[in-house]
């Protein structure tokens, strides 16, 4: 367990870099120049010269990546040339809302998808058959115009909900989840399908298990034994699809929360993209980074937690 | 292979569409009357009509024409995506599967760190820098994406590399270069077409994904996420612009997965030989459980009388239906097991003597049924048990004992917390007295320090212990029959005694029956008091354990008998062997099923079914030709 946390812990370190480095390396190759675009018409080119100067981006590529490492390293991101916000403050500001979209999306495929999977594990049929066109149509329509689509029920032709805006839990709890209801649904469509599958697939190959037999022996009721036993056999598949499942709905909230206007880090990602705004870019691209290294950790302690041969070795 | 992926007429379909909208996106210059950027004003925001199938945007222009001409730079995209990403990870995959070693550790921990990058942020960072030059930024998309393929032919070509026939292509001194390109690559191939049109399904989505941000086609010219975006716009006048988009693009991906899997079922079906759908077995009209036995098993001659008798089998048939055919594996089966007795059921692998002890449990594997007969036990019908009645008698009338003691186990529970449980259902108790009950058990089946084994997982234990655990379990709630199937035959040799031993003392300690199934007479002979072999499912001799040991009425016990290593009395003579084998269920002939290998055989043996006879008192056959005393030494086997 120890070794496989260590492994993870290791690996994180060379992803990091490498996000870095390539956000780092890749804007800056791009065209645009981020003192011209400060100084805006008014700039000549000794104006334009100086404030590059000291924005320290006259510099070779390898002085400013060092710069920024050493100021990342200590917390500070850095500030971005486009806002003239700090970007930590910027993430922090704006991760409230991509979090609480995020958890609730994986809260809302685990719980639906899993209950899903069980009982098509359990029943087959048609209810195995729905499951695999759904699961087909969550990976050929892409979330962004599922969420569009609701938009145009839900909010347009029926008004029942909010088609933009978010609310946050502390201004309005009810109004928060008024406003994430479209979101996480476009969010976790794919999600539950994905979820759903693996349960019903994990849940059946433990079900053939001899175990189960021997625990149908002593007189358990089938339930117990599903719940009990067979869920918990089968929750390594179902916790590493969950785990691929969050990250992937991390990259999904840059289509998402620009589709429902979710002020998130998502939306804040396409907004730098769009205006050259790099130093909130690259702070995007660590928080993306972190966020993959702690699912990916999360799920490692998970495995311990449900498989003991994976704590002892 | 094309022939096997013309067969599915889902994928053979999805092509067909898939192949029609690629030649009209390429041929839209041709097809349509006007270009996609003609406005007309006055035509803006219509629904659907025969001049404009698919309506017109905000600007009057024909969303159709521009669905068409998007497609052109849309399908590109995914296309280059998909070579790129395909182009990349076939070479690698190859070699880290065909090479393995150092190239392939490598090559993993490169594919780890890829496949952890979040794509989505790393392809908004690439668009700042290549937003001018698409196709690069789809490259780069096609590396991103490229681990999962890496991963997979990795996998295809590393099962290549284990086969034969690479080794043999060795021996006749091929390059590896040729060997990979003659021999891996065919193989490979399959896999790489399934994940090549995977990879373009996703490359799609992701193109489109960030042409509706902005990275793509820019304005007036189309491409179907800008044309999601624009529809995105205008959603309160018209849905129109926002489908015409994102149905083409849908369209598109569903015929790629439904090719996709197409191509993965035609590879399965080529390397297995074997159709990857079965047939869903009918239903089954309800068992006749209490039907009146018929008599074929015999007059059943020995003690004890079925009125005294804890459990009476007559007439039992079980079947095991796959793949749409059943097949019997117990015909007409007779069983009778007084209380506190121990009764051996002997035969070869095959014989169906698990099949009889798991239909008594009501444990039969899933496509096994009793088809036939009636199973009592006391005064219940245990065959048509159902739900909390069916548990009960799980409980505590029969506890079972597996083969394979460790597997047996859930994996992910201490021992001490099954043990607890099953104690807890059984009994009632609290969490603390359950708990010292466990304890007891592990004493009783004289585990050493009880305390330890049950705070330790089932992969903690050796297989003996294992063993014990499993007995444990099986006497927790006092059960009146305890089933063994095989119960040593997992364990090594000092083991099994010391487990049969324990079985003996704990069924006389607690009064209950034993049913014992093995294939050996060493571990039957060891504890049991009766004795039945089976042969082809179904009874063939049953008697006092002495009496069919000493004095085997029917060839087939003779050969068994034969066949001990015990009763080989020249060391140097090789063991003696019963020549052929068992015949699968169904095979059985209309006479004696054993009549193939039997040296004894007559014609009047395959005429009719053979009954069943009494040689002695509490001593039956089913031989028409049962052996004398004397007799005993001319068997069947082939020494």
């Amino acid at each position: 367990m120890a070794h496989l946390i260590l492994r993870r812990l290791l690996l994180a370190i060379p992803l990091l870099f490498i996000v870095s480095v390539l956000t780092f390396v890749l804007t800056n190759l791009g065209p645009g120049d981020p003192a011209a675009t400060i100084l805006g018409n008014s700039a000549t080119p000794e104006s334009i010269a100086a404030l590059n100067h000291q924005l320290g981006l006259d510099r070779s590529i390898a002085v400013q990546y060092w710069n920024w490492l050493h100021a990342a390293l200590s917390g500070d991101l850095g500030t971005s040339v486009v806002t003239s916000q700090s970007v930590g403050q910027a993430i922090s500001q704006r991760l409230g809302a991509t979090l609480s979209l995020v958890m609730l999306s994986t809260l809302v495929a685990v719980v639906i998808g899993v209950g899903l999977g069980l009982v098509s594990a359990l029943r087959g049929g048609i209810l195995g058959r729905v499951t695999d066109i759904l699961s087909i149509g969550g990976y050929v329509i892409p979330n962004f115009w599922l969420g569009l689509l609701l938009v145009y029920f839900f909010s347009v032709s029926l008004g029942w909900l909010p088609a933009t805006g978010y609310v946050s839990p502390a201004d309005s709890i009810g109004e928060w989840i008024r406003s994430m209801v479209l979101p996480v649904l476009a969010l976790s469509v794919m999600g539950i399908t994905g979820v759903a599958k693996q349960t019903r697939d994990a849940l059946r190959e433990v079900m053939s298990r001899e175990f189960i037999t021997a625990l149908r022996a002593d007189g358990f009721p089938e339930w117990q034994i599903i719940l009990r036993h067979g869920l918990r056999n089968a929750a390594i598949p179902i916790v590493t699809v969950t785990g691929v499942l969050f990250i992937g709905m991390f990259g999904g909230t840059v289509l998402i929360e620009s589709v429902f206007v979710v002020p998130g880090i998502g939306g804040l990602a396409v907004t730098s993209a769009q205006t050259g705004d790099f130093q909130s870019l690259q702070g995007v691209a660590v928080v993306f980074g972190l966020v993959v290294v702690g699912a990916n950790l999360a799920v490692d302690l998970l495995y311990g937690w449900f498989n003991p041969k994976v704590r002892v070795q | 292979m094309a022939r096997q992926f013309l067969g599915n007429r889902l994928a053979t379909g999805a092509l067909i569409v898939l192949a029609a909208i690629v030649i009209a996106c390429a041929a839209a210059p041709v097809l349509t009357s006007s270009g996609p950027t003609d406005t007309s004003l006055g035509e803006s925001l219509q629904g659907p009509s025969a001049r404009h199938l698919l309506g017109t945007d905000q600007l009057g222009r024909d969303l159709l024409t521009r669905v068409l001409f998007g497609g052109r730079s849309t399908l590109l995209h995914a296309l280059i995506v998909s070579l790129v990403a395909v182009g990349v990870a076939v070479p690698l995959g190859i070699v880290a599967g065909y090479v393995g070693g150092w190239a392939d550790r490598v090559i993993a921990t490169v594919t780890d760190i890829v496949m952890s990058l979040p794509a989505m942020i790393v392809m908004l960072v690439v668009m700042t820098a290549f937003s001018e030059h698409l196709p690069v930024a789809m490259a780069a998309l096609g590396l991103i994406l490229a681990p999962p393929i890496v991963r997979n032919v990795r996998g295809a070509a590393l099962a290549v590399r284990n086969e034969l026939f690479i080794d043999a292509a060795k021996v006749a001194g091929l390059s590896k270069g040729r060997i990979v390109f003659r021999h891996v690559f065919p193989r490979v191939l399959g896999p790489i077409l399934v994940q090549a049109a995977l990879a373009t399904a996703l490359g799609l989505q992701f193109a489109v994904g960030l042409s509706f941000l902005g990275f793509g086609a820019q304005p007036p010219s189309p491409d179907w996420g800008s044309m999601i975006s624009e529809g995105s716009q205008v959603l309160n006048s018209s849905p129109w612009p926002l489908l015409a988009g994102g149905i083409a693009l849908g369209l598109v991906s569903l015929t790629l997965v439904l090719v996709g899997d197409g191509l993965r079922d035609m590879a399965v079906e080529s390397w297995t030989g074997s159709p990857s759908r079965r047939r869903r077995r009918p239903a089954r009209p309800p068992v006749m459980v209490s039907q009146a036995p018929r008599s074929q098993d015999g007059p059943e001659t020995e003690k004890p009388a079925p009125d005294e008798a804890l459990l009476v089998v007559r007439g039992l048939s079980v079947a095991f239906t796959t793949g749409g055919t059943e097949r019997k594996v117990v015909s007409d089966l007779n069983l009778t097991i007084a209380p506190g007795e121990i009764v051996g059921i002997v035969g070869e692998s095959g014989c169906g003597k698990s099949s009889v002890s798991r239909a008594v449990s009501r444990l039969l594997a899933s496509g096994g049924e009793i088809v036939g007969g009636s199973i009592r036990f006391a005064d219940k019908d245990v065959a048509s048990l159902k739900g909390e009645d069916l548990y009960e008698y799980r409980r505590h009338s029969v506890s079972y004992v597996a083969q394979d003691p460790m597997t047996a186990l859930d994996p992910s529970l201490r021992v001490g917390v099954l043990l607890r449980r099953i104690v807890q259902a059984g009994e009632g108790l609290s969490r603390r007295a359950a708990d010292a009950r466990v304890l007891e058990l592990l004493a009783q089946v004289q585990l050493p320090d009880p305390a330890a084994v049950a705070k330790r997982y089932p992969h903690e234990l050796s297989g003996g212990m294992a063993q014990r655990v499993g007995i444990a379990r099986a006497i927790a709630t006092k059960p009146r029959l305890l089933i063994a199937d095989e119960p040593t035959t997992a364990l090594d040799v000092t083991v099994q005694a010391e487990i049969l031993g324990l079985l003996r003392s704990l069924q006389q300690q607690l009064g209950m029956a034993v049913l014992l199934v093995s294939h050996d007479w060493g571990v039957v002979a060891q504890i049991c008091d009766r004795v039945v072999v089976m042969y082809g499912g179904e009874v063939v001799e049953r008697g006092r354990l002495e009496k069919v040991a000493r004095e085997p009425a029917h060839p087939y016990t003779a050969a068994l008998l034969a066949c001990r290593p015990s009763s080989v009395v020249d060391d140097d003579l090789p063991l003696p062997t019963i020549l052929g084998s068992v015949l699968s269920p169904g095979e059985w002939p209309t006479g004696c099923r054993f009549a193939a290998r039997c040296t004894h055989r007559t014609e009047s043996c395959d005429a009719a079914p053979i009954p069943v006879s009494a040689v002695a008192s509490a001593h039956d056959v089913r031989c028409i030709h049962p052996l004398r005393d004397g007799d005993s030494t001319e068997v069947t086997a082939d020494v």
